[in-house]
């Protein structure tokens, strides 16, 4: 299945203008194709960045979390103390906006030009790199319209004609300074989630696989519901093995893995995966022993068993919340302790990832319990991003040998004692809240329907079934969809609702 | 507390060790824990009762390196006669490095830095690569420690980059396509002019995850110029470090946004640093800045040698490195983390903000971009049909050098894909498993 797509075609304006950029057109097929020009011989090397003549021992603050419930990054970009020790580094900009006088730095400005010389018109990508903005930037003139400011540099970029105008338009200098960005798209999520019982589950509506795949709305509707319930049916599927990934591709390209783009699950001696077996299936994720393990999972029901079989649901995020509300030290161990997953099989594939059973927002953990314990977050997405649980890929239990802090005798095998303890206490709990029957959405499958599910929420389960006679046997096909396509799409038709409504 | 622990005693050190149950008891390996064929634990670990208890431990008949253990309030549905037989190296092993042996333990292989002087990248001829997996192991294995490794004589089908590529893993399918065309025409001279920016870049910066990968196959190029030009971001990284630690710092913590915007079709967009350090964690503690925490790890190394006699490897700031994120084409603009805005007390904070992270990026990211264009860093390779480049696209960072004038009109024309980090890291355990680390580390 190897579609190839020609680069896209060359841009009509850009080879007016005598180009400071090189034109990237090497390697991926996010460069253009376009009528390059050559760039005589190798770019000239700036001389050897020398460092500092006396070198003090550096600097680098080293917040506590205790003080700073918060990120590094958040924590460095609100330092004032550090920027009133640094100084201004470029020049600064007086912009007037509703009356209001603002400073902004003139590299900031500047980078955010977007006319074609900067941007291109149509590849949108930037054709110069911040870093060719000289330290000495400085503004020549600023002209205020009614919908966008008009800036010219003095020391600008070198290559670029005198009359170079940077437009700023006044919604994305108000965006920079009431919301600290000009691209809110990035951030656009749906509304937000909220845990799910087994009654929320069945009072949801099925949703025809034409409209699904011809009507917009209904994606649009298919791929919110995916965000806030993180489950959804198809009924009406075409009895053909290409129909889940007819599904999947209409939400973006499918995830490729060892089991191929799509994949069968039936009964199947030697089997290589529980799943292809008729035992009973606990509640598990898959692939979690990938880097980036698949975000969407969609399972096309063909043909089912004779007996048995039913699909189990369940929502993850309910068992966590409760979890965190009523043992709040389990929850941060499951939080904090990783485990391993794997795919042991050395001839063939050999995976391994270690992981919480819970992710948690940002990049700092400590910094997130800290904030945890000082207020009780509202959403679950405030303190959940996805949970990791399944215990027929768990691997045996591992801990770095660490030397203590209180001055016992340093050890490889405390570590890991006191993980397999602490992490088995919690998980217990955690497992039975998993497993309280009214969390437990069942649903038999029947031939023509289609689950769609978040493989990092919700968790699935199938009882067991009688493997039928040959030629008759439970017949489920599936595939996978990675974050980064799902989030692409759920923009894209967020962007087309927009337009719509603005009509 | 669980019940008190047995103790076995590790047939070599004379020492007592108290294991608890729950550990032995969760690494059982028998049939009914163990399936046969798919290799997937029967149990979880959370179904083991809390008070399980050993009834008895003694050495299995018929292998002296294995102790056979009985339990008390085993997992309900395991009956009386379960016995849970253990490797007593295993049990040592978990005494000296907190891990059984396998092909997951064990030092990675090391990521060695380069310069145009220090690389001689491996090629190797398509059919050995094809057909013989020991140089499947070597190409796989200079990728890992080298990140840039050449295959050459390769058939000029259009099939080739995607053979190559799925004799390490599944190809990790995109947009662009599974694999994709990059066609370039030069055109006539226009104006002579210079930058100090070649282009360098990594692809896919604004996926959350990114192609671990990258694969280039040369189909066409009837033209002399325009060689392609690669670097070790990596050293680059290291020579920040060791020259402005505050810059590299800077580089390591402040997120920049990359995203492809094209409302129609797709809107992908990720923040991330430009330098991507891995996890700065020792047992519970967090470390913030990169020299604390090498600190500190020197010193738990030199700890545990000398109290337990567990060998930890050094650590240097190459080995700290997860990815490189450089793309100035893809770069959107700046904007504040949600958590400064929810600090920010007015909207002249904000921009006080956010003109001081650029500036103060700005001035580190030229640093860094200073280093990377050094010409005794940069690797260059005029690539022929029949070459095709697998390249770590979270390290290496690759640009196009100059054409010549009279490559006026002449087509270069390359297909690639990409690969994900873990087929590509799975393949090379199969490969190390298969032919062991004689040798090698």
């Amino acid at each position: 299945m190897s579609t190839c797509i020609q680069a896209l075609p060359p841009s009509p304006g850009a080879a007016a203008f005598p180009r400071v950029r090189t034109l990237y057109d090497i390697g991926g097929p996010e460069w253009t194709a376009r009528k390059s020009e050559p760039i005589h011989g190798l770019p000239i090397c700036k001389a050897h960045w020398q460092p500092k003549e006396e070198r003090r021992p550096p600097k680098i603050a080293s917040g506590s979390p205790s003080q700073r419930p918060t990120s590094r990054a958040a924590a460095l970009e609100a330092d004032h103390q550090r920027r009133v020790r640094s100084g201004h580094f470029t020049k600064h900009v007086n912009i007037v906006l509703d009356g209001e006088k603002f400073q902004f730095s003139a590299t900031l400005l500047r980078d955010l030009c977007e006319c074609p010389l900067c941007v291109d018109p149509s590849t949108k990508q930037k054709l110069f790199s911040t870093t060719d903005i000289p330290s000495s930037i400085a503004v020549r003139s600023v002209s205020h319209g009614t919908d966008a400011v008009d800036i010219q540099w003095s020391d600008d970029i070198q290559g670029l004609p005198a009359d170079h105008i940077t437009r700023l338009s006044t919604t994305n200098l108000r965006g920079l300074v009431e919301h600290g960005t000009t691209t809110p798209w990035h951030a656009y999520v749906p509304a937000p989630q909220k845990t799910q019982q087994a009654q929320d589950y069945a009072q949801l509506t099925d949703i025809e696989y034409d409209a699904y795949m011809t009507d917009d709305a209904t994606l649009g509707q298919a791929l919110k519901q995916l965000h806030t319930h993180g489950l959804l049916f198809l009924r009406n599927v075409p009895e053909t093995e290409t129909s889940v990934s007819a599904i999947g591709e209409r939400i973006g390209p499918i995830k490729n893995t060892f089991y191929g783009y799509t994949w069968d699950v039936r009964s199947v001696p030697q089997a290589k995966n529980v799943a292809y077996t008729s035992q009973d299936l606990g509640f598990h994720m898959d692939l979690l022993y990938m880097h980036q393990p698949p975000h969407i999972q969609l399972l096309h029901c063909i043909r089912n068993s004779s007996s048995g079989g039913a699909s189990l649901f369940t929502d993850s995020y309910a068992a966590a919340a409760d979890l965190l509300a009523t043992n709040a030290a389990a929850f941060i161990s499951l939080a904090y302790n990783e485990v391993n997953f794997h795919y042991n099989h050395p001839s063939s594939h050999l995976y391994h990832q270690s992981r919480p059973v819970f992710e948690v927002p940002g990049r700092n953990p400590q910094a997130f319990f800290a904030k945890l314990r000082q207020s009780k977050p509202e959403n679950v997405a405030d303190f959940i991003e996805a949970v990791n649980w399944s215990p027929p890929f768990q691997g045996p239990f591992s801990a770095k040998p660490i030397k203590h802090r209180d001055g016992r005798r340093a050890d490889a095998l405390g570590p890991v004692q006191r993980k397999v303890n602490e992490w088995h206490q919690a998980a217990k709990q955690f497992s039975e809240l998993l497993h309280r029957p009214s969390g437990i959405y069942e649903r038999l499958m029947k031939p023509g329907e289609c689950v769609i599910f978040d493989n990092r929420r919700v968790l699935h389960a199938r009882k067991a079934f009688e493997p039928g006679d040959a030629g008759k046997e439970r017949w489920l096909r599936g595939a996978y969809l990675d974050k980064d396509p799902y989030m692409s799409k759920m923009r894209v038709m967020h962007e087309a609702e927009k337009q719509i409504l603005r009509g | 507390m669980t019940a008190p622990s047995p103790s076995i005693m590790p047939a070599k050190e004379d020492e007592w060790r108290k294991f608890s149950p729950m550990l032995l008891r969760d690494l059982c390996q028998c049939a009914a824990c163990i399936h046969h064929s798919t290799r997937q634990k029967l149990f979880s670990t959370t179904d083991i009762p809390r008070d399980i208890r050993v009834q008895s431990i003694a050495p299995n008949p018929t292998s002296t390196d294995v102790v056979d253990i009985l339990w008390d309030g085993d997992v309900p549905g395991y009956d009386a006669g379960h016995i849970t037989s253990l490797d007593t190296q295993w049990l040592r092993d978990i005494c000296k490095d907190g891990a059984i042996p396998g092909p997951f333990q064990g030092r990675p292989m090391q990521a060695a830095p380069w310069n145009a002087q220090t690389l001689s990248p491996r090629e190797f001829e398509y059919d050995e690569y094809m057909r013989d997996d020991t140089v499947l192991y070597s190409a796989t294995e200079q990728l890992q420690t080298h990140g840039l490794v050449f295959i050459t004589n390769v058939p000029s089908s259009e099939k080739s980059v995607s053979a190559i590529a799925e004799r390490i893993g599944p190809l990790k399918s995109t947009f662009y396509g599974d694999t994709w065309d990059v066609r370039t025409v030069p055109s006539a001279i226009n104006a002579a002019y210079t930058s100090s920016d070649l282009g360098f870049h990594s692809d896919l910066l604004y996926f959350q995850n990114p192609a671990h990968i990258q694969l280039l196959h040369c189909m066409q190029a009837s033209c002399t110029g325009g060689a392609s030009v690669f670097v070790d971001a990596f050293k680059c990284a290291v020579d920040l470090y060791t020259a402005d630690p505050d810059a590299f710092d800077i580089l390591a913590t402040l997120l920049v946004n990359y995203h492809y915007k094209h409302p129609d079709s797709n809107l992908y967009s990720a923040t991330k640093p430009v330098i991507e350090t891995r996890p700065n964690r020792i047992g519970d503690v967090v470390y913030h800045s990169l020299p604390e925490f090498l600190d500190a790890w020197q010193k738990n190394r030199e700890h545990l040698r000398q109290s337990v006699g567990t060998e930890i490897s050094s650590l240097r700031v190459m080995d700290c490195l997860e990815k490189i994120n450089w793309g100035p084409p893809f770069m959107a603009p700046f904007s504040l983390q949600p958590e400064s805005m929810e600090q920010a007390r007015s909207c002249a904070t904000v921009v006080e903000s956010l003109n001081w992270k650029i500036d103060a990026w700005h001035v580190a990211a030229q640093k860094f971009s200073d280093l990377l264009h050094q010409r005794e860093n940069l690797y260059e390779r005029t690539m022929q049909p029949g070459d095709c480049v697998l390249f770590d696209n979270t390290r290496i960072l690759h640009a196009r050098g100059a054409f010549d004038s009279t490559d006026v009109e002449k087509v270069r024309w390359l297909r690639g894909t990409y690969l994900d980090k873990e087929p590509f890291l799975s393949k090379l355990r199969v490969l190390k498993n298969k032919f062991g680390n004689v040798g090698r580390l």
